[in-house]
Formats: structure tokens, sequence, C-alpha cells
């Protein structure tokens, strides 16, 4: 089989693509603009508490989830393996 | 991405051990897949590295778009490294999120399954689809957007087959409420869809012998 010419190829991901949008904006009609925790709780039937989630503001909207402390350390940690890995292979 | 965000507790001892059995089961395939092989590829184990790395670390950030939401870099991790070693991957990721306070240690081994499934589908997408679509940008979004797809089925089936604990919903009002946000979960899988096929067609022309697809 050859392969799709460009312009048809990216007709298909534009479709798709489009559909996929379509989907997820009545979804998000439908639902509203709350939380992934929020919409979890909305589709079960449980409160927002239930789902063990407090409000953090964040930076710009942007938001870490769990303890940022911890996350710093792993962060670190797999840096370091990451460095070491590539240093030991010489990849 | 798709990821059950339940405490623990919401699913009962029964479907904790059952997903965390299944999850047992893949990981200890892909063992046996790992020590059979004669040796594993050194770039595929820094790129595992990395993906680890990257994955953990992008997982961890609630994003402000449809009132928040995730990436999680599954499909990207099954295109770069294959769904053996990105299994091992998406056990790391899930036990290391679990650890600082994301997501329950009893659903990892759900978790683990919609996330192997997301890798899987991705990866298989990817390779097979290389005929059809050349370009690597469109391979690697189409390959992203379908195992994100699997990846919500699979969410929303362990999710009704198990019942979770404390709910006052109808089955069918469960099912309604989880294909939004699966439909959610697929508008965030264009972007990752985008960033994906941006960083695979990125190290394809930088480095193509990281890939094992592309090395012929």
């Amino acid at each position: 089989m050859t392969g799709i010419r460009t312009g048809k190829e990216w007709v298909i991901v534009l479709v798709i693509m489009v559909l996929v949008s379509i989907v997820a904006l009545a979804a998000i009609q439908l639902s509203g603009t709350v939380g992934i925790e929020e919409r979890f709780g909305h589709a079960l039937g449980i409160s927002g508490d239930a789902t063990g989630k407090t409000e953090d503001p964040g930076f710009l909207g942007f938001s870490l989830e769990g303890q940022p402390l911890m996350f710093l350390g792993i962060i670190a940690m797999l840096g370091i393996v990451c460095y070491m890995t590539y240093r030991h292979f010489r990849i | 991405m798709a990821h059950i965000h339940l405490e623990d507790g919401s699913f009962t001892l029964f479907w904790v051990v059952i997903w965390w059995a299944v999850a047992l089961v893949v990981i200890g395939a892909a063992l046996f897949w790992v020590r059979s092989a004669k040796k594993t590829d050194s770039r595929v184990i820094t790129l595992a590295a990395f993906c680890t790395a990257a994955a953990f670390a992008i997982f961890q950030v609630s994003i402000p778009l449809f009132g928040g939401v995730h990436l999680n870099l599954t499909p990207l991790i099954g295109i770069l490294v294959g769904p053996v070693i990105g299994t091992f991957i998406v056990l790391i990721v899930n036990i290391l999120s679990a650890a600082i306070g994301h997501g329950g240690w009893g659903l990892i081994g759900a978790n683990i399954v919609i996330n192997v499934i997301e890798v899987v589908v991705a990866y298989s997408l990817f390779r097979s689809l290389k005929k059809i679509f050349p370009s690597a940008f469109a391979r690697g979004m189409i390959a992203t957007l379908g195992g994100l797809f699997c990846g919500n089925l699979a969410m929303i089936a362990i999710i009704l087959v198990s019942g979770v604990q404390g709910v006052t919903q109808s089955a069918s009002q469960i099912l309604f409420g989880l294909t939004l946000i699966a439909g959610i979960n697929m508008g965030v899988a264009i972007i990752e869809a985008v960033i994906t096929g941006m960083i695979v067609t990125y190290i394809i022309r930088m480095r193509p012998d990281m890939l094992e697809s592309e090395r012929q």
C-alpha cells in the first residue's frame, strides 16, 4: 500500500481533530468548567470533598497535585538518574 | 489522558485486589519479555529515563483549561520506548504520583491497566500506520488520539465494572457522567497529540536512530 498524498493525510487528521473538538466542546457545555476532581464527583454523585482534593490557586492557574516538596525531591532524583544514564551510555 | 481521579476507599477491597492482580500480570509479562530478550538497547534505556522524568513532572501539573486538566504523555512513551519498557515507566510514574499524594494507592492497579492500554495502542498505531501516514507528525497525532480514546474507554469500563462505594447515581447516570469526562479528556488529547507529534518529529529529524520504527 502506498502512502496517502500529504494533502489527503492532513485532511484526515483535520477532520478527526474537528470531530474530537466538537465532542469535547459539547461535553464542556454539559458539564461546565469545573476541575477534574469535581467532574468525577458530579459523574458519580459524590461530593467534591469525597475526592479528597482541596483548592490550590497555583501560579497563573497552573497548580501542582500532591506535596510540592516531595514533587521537587522526586524530580531532582529523576534528573540525576537521567544525567547518569545519559553519561553512562554515551548515546 | 485517562486516569481514575478517586481516592483510596472508592473501590471495594475485592476490586482493588483484582486490578492490582491484572496489573501485576501485565508487569510480569513485561519482565519476562525483557529477561528473554538478548540485550536491551542502551538508547531505549536512556529514553526511558527521560520519559519517566517528563511523564512524572507533567502529570502532576494541573493545567488551567476546561476547569483543570492533566497531560500524562503515555502515548509518547509508547511511541518512543515501546509497550514493554513503557509498562515499567507507567508503573513507576503511578507509584511516584501516589507517593506525593496524587491518586490513591489502591487505584494504582486500575490506573496502570488504563495507562498500559494507552501505551500499547499508541505504539501499535504509530508503527502500523507508517505506510498510510508517512508524516511522523500526523502519525504521532493519530496514534496519540487513538491511544487516549482507548484509555478513556478502559477507564469507563473499569469504573462501571468495579462500582464506586458511596455513589448515589444509577449506572446509566454514571455512564453519562463518565462519558462527559471522556469527551473532555479527548479535547485535552488534541493538545497532547500536538505535543507528541512535535516531539516525535523533532527526535526523528535530529536522531532517527533513537526510534526503532524509523531505523530501517
